[in-house]
């Protein structure tokens, strides 16, 4: 049962609603306004559907469509567990029986309420006829029922691995969506179908409701010895399954125990290969040097002028050139062997002289194909490129075009728009926070992570020196205790811009350290303490754990994640599983959430000066976090840190 | 190479109208000597009117023009598409949702025809904002009076863009505070109060953001003398603040300003 249905123009407008229940505890407005703030303005209306969590209440699920000729839009709101799977169905047949009625500038539809009840009634009995069909055991089901049964012992094999990640489960359910007639067959009444199942448990479940559905021989199943259906089946399964674990992690322990037996630690011996004493003198040149001169060669770092990022922004000149007409002019030439070259002829005439007719899908198509290579090229992740062409496709399809304006600038201006909109987003003021916390009376703490190489020591040297010059007294914080040579490297920088640094040396817990290095700087006055953390792999969840305690204990007020602008595809990768282990991983998550939800506050993009035009790394990691870029790092000297420039990122995008 | 009846015609010029030599007089020599023959006197004239014209095309463009239309801004939620649609149909209809795009529709204001154009407060729309500002004859800010406290930030930075904004500066658009939602009598800030905030708000800000973001030096000085703390009294435009309610339709200082706009 729907809770809401809503039908309102772009602008803002409702023009019809209809609630279904009065026993919502929150104005059923605040999940259209979560959906139209968080969702649909931030490219992201090609997701399949939006979750909504009031503070009171379950869960609701939201689903939406689009008439963009005339700006309306069409949203359902329904329980998020019931998972109904009609809803699609409803949203276009609704879509196309309002526009029958719909006259612009009239607000009230009396006559749609019965015209909706039957139609909601019409999609309610084609969903449980479909269902019944589906659910009979029959000959042709098994053919159908196979694949889906085959990808449910793939995903639950995969789903008993430990730190199997999101690849397994997005498959499951994107292959659901794609065939919503196979999850009726598996029998799963749509907990797995309708909205986002990532659990493994549900996975073992449909799956083994997927044999049970299916037209199998259950006999000749029981008798190959292969998993089979039924209760003692899947308890057999399960059974078999923990035990085949067990007997892996054993093997792994007697293999870890054979390769190490008890020794105790030697010391490492450097510059190695036998002569001991020898190499250790050779490397060690701290003798007989002056103290001051040993350090560093050119002096501190006073002399090196402002800051990039407090240079005046240099005016852009957007270069205007039609590449992407012509590229979709070609593809537009592709086609017209189905139409008839006459008839392309005219119909591109109407569309681009006249903008009399309607954009299909089809007139989009070349164009945002077009956009989306281009887009790759240019090093924006894959998926990242997908979800923004079908987001800006949403929005386009069914606009008229004005006239004497090609498709293919149509769609790039659609583009600039959206890759604008994506790209600016609020700014957090570094040094208005600053002073505020200075005025509270404690030290604004700024953490750096990210993975291993991307620059994070020396991009929290740059940005010392840029607060150092405008009055903040900053405190260097060493917790990378693992990487050789990262104390004294940052040794190096305090040393350099006369800042103190906070260390404990190596093999430290890096949590600890920080914790007294805050205290330490709030004991000294220290207005800033920027935090160094040892590079990890996004993959590896002890060092994700280890992260997250880090930044739990210390409730630091910016969580910054150094990327670097070379990353490709890896970058959603990296973004997705950080933010997700800083929310899941943190001690206390379980236990109803600490008090504030620590997530990435903003991205510190790097190695900017090595990449020309291929920027796309910044799209990819703003749409995947929803943080804005902070700071660009866009060379290796002190001074050598800008703010992002959205339009000269968004013209190299789209040149 | 002219014509022969052009010809005469410029012979005829220069020999009997004084007014022509006397012109000719206060040329330098060697262009008396060209000014002299009738094919000179055609091309100078010509260069003349080029000239003549190219000027008036300049001055025609570089003169600011009063912009045409009134902007609705302001932070998310602070209720301008419901003034949009009090000032242009005269009731909210059924209520609103958050704005996706931007409304423009024609009011007609105490007696006279004004262009609303009215902006979506997400963060996505700021560049449209910026480009807007241009063509604005009078700006409408409006603000959510009892939510003032927990969004001061975000309605302070839209606001600090605006004044910082140089179309704005330089043809000192008038600007009026909005303090909406006074119908919520007790929960909604006094005007005071909320100026306040505000500029207590942007007087932090523009010590900073002149430091930070790399604009033109000039915009700092834009917002009052750097010495004395920010008020908007001191700023160069005019800057007023009214209490409105645009849910219950008190809107009658709104209209009053706009309708000043014009």
């Amino acid at each position: 049962m729907l809770d809401y249905f809503a039908i309102f123009t772009k602008g803002g407008a409702l023009l019809w609603t209809l609630q279904f229940t009065t026993a919502l505890k929150h104005n059923p407005l605040d999940a259209l306004n979560a959906l139209i703030r968080t969702c649909l303005l931030e490219e992201r209306s090609g997701d399949a559907a939006f979750t909504y969590a009031p503070k009171v209440g379950a869960q609701q699920a939201l689903k939406w469509t689009f008439h963009n000729g005339l700006g309306l839009v069409f949203v359902a709101v329904y329980q998020k567990t019931l998972s109904l799977l009609y809803v699609e169905d409803l949203l276009a047949a609704i879509k196309d029986a309002f526009l029958q009625e719909y006259t612009p500038g009239s607000y009230s539809y009396p006559q749609f309420q019965d015209k909706f009840a039957q139609i909601l009634r019409d999609c309610e009995t084609r969903a449980d006829k479909a269902r019944t069909l589906a659910a009979q055991p029959t000959r042709a089901a098994p053919a159908a029922a196979a694949p889906a049964a085959k990808a449910g012992k793939a995903a639950g094999q995969a789903g008993s691995k430990a730190g199997s990640g999101a690849a397994t489960p997005q498959q499951w359910s994107s292959e659901e969506s794609g065939s919503d007639a196979d999850a009726d067959a598996a029998g799963s009444s749509g907990s797995a179908a309708g909205g986002s199942s990532s659990a493994a448990g549900s996975d073992e479940e449909a799956a083994a409701n997927g044999d049970a559905a299916g037209g199998f021989n259950l006999a000749k199943l029981k008798g190959k010895g292969v998993r089979a259906a039924g209760p003692a089946g899947r308890r057999n399964t399960a059974a078999a399954r923990r035990a085949v674990e067990e007997a892996k992690e054993k093997a792994a322990k007697e293999k870890a125990a054979q390769s190490s037996p008890a020794k105790p630690k030697s010391g490492r011996v450097w510059g190695g290969f036998g002569r001991k004493e020898e190499a250790v003198g050779r490397l060690d040149f701290t003798e007989g040097q002056a103290p001051g001169a040993a350090a560093n060669g050119n002096g501190t770092a006073e002399d090196l002028g402002s800051s990039l990022i407090d240079a005046p922004e240099e005016e852009y000149e957007p270069v205007d050139d039609e590449p992407v007409g012509q590229a979709a002019a070609n593809g537009n030439a592709a086609a017209p062997a189905k139409r008839g070259l006459l008839g392309s002829f005219v119909g591109k005439l109407a569309l681009s002289v006249v903008g009399s007719s309607a954009l299909s899908a089809a007139d989009l198509a070349p164009a945002l194909e077009d956009m989306k290579r281009r887009l790759m090229e240019r090093n924006v992740a894959e998926e990242i490129a997908a979800q923004v062409v079908d987001s800006v496709a949403h929005s386009l399809e069914g606009q008229k075009l004005s006239s004497f304006t090609g498709v293919g600038q149509f769609v790039r201006r659609a583009f600039e728009d959206s890759l604008s909109g994506i790209l600016n987003k609020r700014q957090v003021d570094v040094l208005h926070d600053i002073k505020r916390a200075r005025a509270r009376g404690k030290p604004y703490v700024v953490v750096f992570c990210g993975v291993n190489g991307v620059g994070k020591s020396t991009n929290l040297a740059k940005i010392a020196y840029w607060l150092g010059q405008h009055g903040c007294k900053v405190q260097l914080a060493a917790c990378d205790t693992f990487r050789a040579g990262a104390v004294e490297q940052l040794k190096t920088h305090a040393m350099r811009l006369g800042v103190p640094l906070y260390e404990r040396g190596y093999e430290k817990d890096p949590a600890k350290v920080a914790a007294e290095a805050i205290r330490v700087a709030q004991r000294d006055g220290r207005d800033v303490v920027l935090v160094d953390t040892a590079g990890r792999m996004q993959d590896n969840e002890p060092l994700m754990r280890a992260l997250s305690n880090l930044i739990s204990l210390n409730q630091p007020e910016l969580v910054l994640f150094v990327g670097e602008a070379l990353v490709g595809n890896d970058a959603v990768d990296q973004l997705v599983k950080f933010n997700r282990s800083l929310a899941d991983l943190a001690p206390g998550a379980a236990a109803g959430g600490p008090a504030k939800r620590q997530v990435i506050d903003g991205i510190v993009l790097t190695k900017f000066d090595t990449i020309d035009d291929k920027v796309g790394a910044a799209l990819s990691m703003v749409y995947a976090s929803g943080a804005p870029v902070m700071f660009v790092g866009c060379g290796q000297t002190y001074v050598d840190l800008k703010k992002l420039n959205v339009r000269s990122v968004v013209n190299s995008l789209l040149k | 190479m002219i014509p022969d009846a052009l010809r005469q015609q410029l012979q005829l010029l220069l020999e009997h109208q004084p007014i022509v030599k006397q012109i000719i007089q206060y040329l330098p020599s060697d262009l008396q000597r060209v000014a002299g023959t009738p094919e000179g006197l055609l091309a100078l004239l010509l260069t003349a009117a080029v000239g003549l014209l190219v000027l008036l095309a300049l001055a025609g463009t570089s003169k600011s023009k009063k912009g045409s239309s009134i902007l609705l801004a302001g932070p998310m939620n602070a209720g301008k598409s419901t003034m949009y649609y009090q000032l242009v149909d005269g009731s909210q209809h059924n209520g609103l949702v958050a704005s996706m795009e931007q409304n423009t529709g024609v009011a007609s204001v105490n007696g006279r025809q004004a262009r609303l154009l009215d902006i979506p407060g997400h963060h996505s729309f700021r560049h449209k904002l910026e480009s807007s500002v241009k063509d604005a004859a009078g700006i409408v800010f409006v603000i959510d009076a009892v939510e003032i406290t927990p969004h001061k930030v975000e309605a302070a930075e839209m606001l600090y863009e605006l004044l910082t904004n140089s179309s704005f500066a330089k043809s000192r658009t008038p600007l009026l505070l909005a303090c909406n939602k006074a119908d919520l009598e007790e929960e909604a800030h006094s005007t005071e109060f909320i100026r306040k905030t505000l500029e207590r708000q942007l007087d932090a800000m523009r010590k900073t953001k002149t430091a930070g973001i790399g604009k033109e030096a000039s915009a700092g000085v834009a917002l009052g003398a750097a010495d004395k703390p920010f008020s908007f009294a001191g700023l160069r435009s005019k800057v007023a603040l009214v209490e409105c309610s645009a849910k219950a339709g008190q809107l009658d200082d709104v209209r009053a300003f706009i309708a000043g706009c014009l």
